[in-house]
């Protein structure tokens, strides 16, 4: 591979870059879609390329194939340059890439059973167990669940004299059962975070206990009252609360959109670089991580796709915003010297770009369990799972509803509501929460599919936390009649 | 990157033929797309993106493998045939499992290709966006936008000799002009032919939204008569029709649920003013005339005079439920009436004009309730006149609420959404009682 980098390298260099870089990308899927008795897909795709990233006169320029042959990558490098060339000549700002060392290295996912050895029988015999086992309940209509493992195997070669060598490996299980009756239909899903590990993840789940508990809750939202509007504390489970970090601060903290980058489609953001060091985000147990080193995390690695070695770094400390997630030719809109790594490219054919690292809460200081938040709530709501999911494109105004709702009352966990979200304003939802759990109570939850820039890509990220609470949200109905 | 017809066909006669006996169906997809991005004036990122792939699909009885690969040389192809082939041994019997199908023979429709956009260059890409940026430049205006040219072509053959060649081209142009004082504008389309992506108009509409939505005036949330403009309207049928599924219908778990297992389909859903139709053979938004599994797919009309007249039903309901199968829409168009735009706004005594949504989800599939925002331009309609931009809202409603509540249509034209990024062929509609549930401070 070093040979093939090189000539590409050479060649963009020769056709007058003065920065290049290579990814030579492997990505191996493994897709098993079991809907209830019977298995709908078992697929296995591989798709192999090379993307190489010029600057000329201080433009980028990209080009990319699938044909990785000696011939095809001088080709490739020099259109790149030629791209880059047209690209100059609507030139604001030359790209100014923040210095990072060259690195001659090797990094893995820290897996312990590499999924696509596991026989597929094997994998196919489970997703229909678990489908089984929540049809077995009385009131569920529909079992879905499915497999997804996937690899991607990156090379890394730049100018800077940087050769990376990355191989990570995915996993990512979803289980889904459907409730129907009295004019109602309700879901409820496994809760099982997907994460950069094997099929230990699959293997350390009781699934048949949880499908059985999937379903019964199913059926028991079915019959769920439906939920009121008005004000209430939430506490937020850790695999809720995933996506609303992702949204409200993942999101709004991405130097990218702050610079109007993304201003035609995903949007800006309303933390300007003014606000930089000085906006109060949320109230003072607000800690949070940019990371690529979190271990097993969606977004870990080793190096990101500039080449930049895995970091972390604060975005939120004690409530007020104090970093950006950058990239090498981000980095100098905020004064920084180096980049806080988090450039990706969801393929070999896409360009890198500023995707959200890990970002996560952390966790309380003083002990604290669920059992004691649940116990301190005289009356509130408790949110399990990902929901309903939205906010503005300036990340002010957001509304999410939860996969489970249940009423709490008087310090204790009672009914399950439905049909309900909550909707705020980020600043002011973030200023209110009041409890964060400790440590002992931190899980490592993500998102698997986020899409972003033009043309889309895909990325996925982890969002830990521990279980936290929210004074006095607005709560919405979703409920009514046609 | 593109394969011509003959050498195609030719590629996956020769994998079918060194598998004798076998059922199986291979596909090949390619493309070639040149995109660049700009915002803050200036080009962000430039890029020429080539891929390709090979599908296989090994069929046994009631059991089905897939492999994909993107590598066509003999040894890589031998090994996703052996792939597939493996899969299907292990994969258990789906009782759901289809039949393949044999020849077909499809409706014409306009071609989507047009050897203009796949002659587009980089260069050109260039010109235009300095021509749409400068005419923001003398508003003040910062711009960001986005303009792709690709060509693709699809190919499948399968060993009962379902066969076809599909080619396109594709020209996509977005732009988003935002002002100092708090404006913001936006325009896009979509064509097969680049020449009829006009970027001068497209520049100049997202420049007078900017302009026009300076300075907006806080409005409270509610419920308000709205002219939503086609783009908005894209995205609301868009979304109606991707739940237009009979069987989930059926199994009780939408809004087209009636009790006892029975649907919807010929109930007067909405306005009697509402027609919604699909047809591959429309010159203003052609599609290609196939379906699921390569059925032919010609006009399917899905609503009547606020009659549901068609669902989706999959080619395995289509027949446990004795009915015919109908395919996914192909495009969507709506019919009009006879009004400009201009007609609707003057027709309200008060009101709000809506540009566009952006971030649309499901809240209730039961009653297909969505929320989702208003972005780039949202304005108060007083006495027939556009009287000044107000904030953004946040909505939480029903498509099925909106075509209910139809009070005025104009003219179709083609639009894409801004959330669901499809094209559409519809109109702007003037619908009552829409309802904005909470404000957005967005710009």
């Amino acid at each position: 591979m070093k040979e093939l980098a090189e000539l590409a390298l050479d060649t963009a260099r020769s056709k007058g870059a003065s920065y290049a870089d290579i990814r030579i990308c492997r990505y191996r899927n493994q897709y098993i879609f079991g809907r209830d008795k019977r298995i709908e897909t078992v697929a296995d795709t591989e798709d192999f390329g090379f993307g190489v990233r010029a600057i000329v006169n201080g433009a980028w320029g990209f080009a990319s194939s699938y044909r990785v042959e000696k011939e095809e990558i001088q080709r490739i490098a020099a259109m790149a340059v030629e791209v880059a060339g047209a690209s100059s000549r609507l030139l604001k700002q030359p790209v100014e890439l923040a210095p990072e060392p060259a690195y001659q290295d090797q990094w893995q996912s820290p897996i312990q059973k590499n999924p696509f050895k596991i026989p597929m029988e094997k994998k196919i015999g489970l997703v229909l167990r678990i489908n089984e086992e929540m049809l077995k309940v009385e009131g569920i209509k529909v079992a879905m669940t499915y497999f997804i493992f996937n690899e991607m195997w990156k090379y890394f070669a730049s100018t800077d004299g940087s050769f990376v060598e990355q191989d990570l490996i995915f996993t990512y299980p979803q289980s889904t059962a459907v409730a129907v009756g009295a004019g109602d239909s309700q879901t409820r899903s496994i809760q099982v975070p997907p994460e950069q590990k094997g099929y230990e993840l699959i293997e350390s789940v009781d699934w048949i206990e949880l499908a059985k508990k999937a379903a019964e809750e199913a059926v028991q939202k079915v019959k769920a009252k439906q939920g009121m509007p008005g004000k209430m504390d939430v506490i937020l489970l850790p695999s809720h609360l995933c996506l609303t970090m992702h949204e409200s601060i993942g999101h709004a903290t991405e130097l990218d959109r702050a610079l109007g980058w993304e201003a035609d489609y995903a949007g800006t953001s309303f933390v300007t670089l003014d606000k930089l060091g000085k906006l109060k985000y949320g109230s003072a147990l607000m800690n949070i991580v940019g990371d690529k080193m979190l271990p097993n995390a969606l977004g870990t690695a080793g190096y990101d796709d500039d080449g930049v070695r895995a970091r972390r770094f604060d975005i939120i400390k004690e409530g007020i915003f104090v970093g950006y997630q950058t990239t090498r030719d981000l980095a100098r809109f905020v004064n920084e010297k180096e980049s806080n790594g988090c450039a990706f490219a969801d393929s070999w054919s896409s360009f890198p770009m500023q995707r959200m690292p890990n970002v996560w809460l952390k966790p309380g200081e003083k002990p604290l369990s669920l059992e004691q938040l649940i116990s301190d709530t005289k009356e509130g709501l408790l949110f399990d799972g990902m929901g309903s999911f939205s906010i503005d494109h300036q990340r002010y105004n957001f509304q999410f509803g939860g996969d489970a709702v249940w009423e709490i009352k008087n310090g204790k966990v009672g009914d399950m509501v439905k049909n309900i979200a909550y909707q705020s304003k980020t600043t002011d939802f973030w200023g209110s929460l009041d409890a964060v759990c400790s440590k002992e109570h931190w899980e490592n939850w993500g998102v698997f599919g986020c899409g972003k820039g033009e043309p889309p890509q895909s990325a996925r990220m982890g969002h830990g936390s521990s279980p936290s609470r929210f004074r006095q949200v607005n709560i919405v109905s979703a409920g009514g009649k046609l | 990157m593109t394969i011509d017809e003959k050498e195609t066909i030719s590629l996956l006669q020769n994998i079918i033929s060194e598998n004798p006996g076998k059922d199986m169906g291979i596909g090949v997809s390619g493309r070639e797309t040149g995109s660049t991005r700009f915002a803050n004036n200036a080009i962000t990122t430039n890029g020429v993106y080539n891929g390709l792939d090979l599908y296989v699909e090994v069929t046994k009885g009631k059991k089905r493998g897939i492999a994909v690969i993107n590598e066509l040389n003999r040894e890589k192809i031998k090994e996703a045939v052996a792939r597939a082939d493996a899969l299907a041994d292990v994969a258990p019997e789906n009782p759901e499992l289809m039949p393949a199908l044999g020849p077909q023979t499809y409706p014409k429709v306009p071609t989507l290709f047009y050897k203009s956009t796949t002659e587009f260059s980089p260069g050109q890409r260039v010109d235009s966006i300095i021509s749409a940026i400068d005419k923001g430049k003398k508003e003040k205006l910062t711009s960001a936008g986005f303009f792709e040219t690709s060509s693709s072509f699809s190919a499948y053959l399968n060993s009962k000799g379902l066969s076809y060649y599909l080619l396109a081209t594709r020209s996509y142009f977005s732009n988003t002009f935002r002002s100092s004082e708090e404006g913001s504008g936006w325009a896009s389309a979509e064509e097969e032919n680049v020449e009829r992506v006009a970027v001068g108009k497209l520049a100049e509409d997202a420049v007078r939204k900017a302009i026009d939505s300076r300075n907006p005036r806080p409005l409270p949330a509610g419920k308000y008569t709205v002219i939503l403009e086609p783009a908005a309207v894209a995205d609301m049928v868009w979304y109606l029709l991707y739940n237009f599924t009979a069987r989930e219908a059926d199994e009780g778990r939408s809004f087209l649920s009636l009790p006892d297992g029975k649907n919807r389909l010929g109930e007067a859903l909405v306005s009697p003013k509402v027609n919604i139709w699909s047809d591959p053979a429309l010159p203003e938004i052609p599609a290609f005339p196939l379906g699921e599994d390569g059925l032919p797919q010609e006009k399917t009309v899905w609503i009547e005079k606020g009659v549901i007249k068609n669902l989706i039903y999959t080619r395995f309901w289509a027949e446990k439920m004795g009915k015919a199968p109908v395919s996914f829409p192909a495009n969507i168009i709506m019919g009009g009436e006879n009004h400009r735009l201009e007609d609707l706004i003057r027709s309200t005594e008060k009101g709000l004009l809506v540009s566009r949504f952006w971030y649309i989800r499901d809240l209730n599939p039961m009653i297909l309730l969505l929320t989702g925002l208003t972005r780039d331009g949202t304005f108060l309609i007083e006495k027939g006149k556009v009287s000044h931009p107000v904030n953004n809202f946040r909505f939480n409603e029903s498509p099925v609420n909106v075509l209910k509540n139809v009070e005025m249509i104009s003219q179709p034209k083609r639009a894409v959404g801004g959330e669901t990024g499809q094209s559409a062929f519809v109109p702007a509609l003037k619908i009552k009682e829409f309802n904005f549930s909470s404000v957005s401070d967005a710009v």
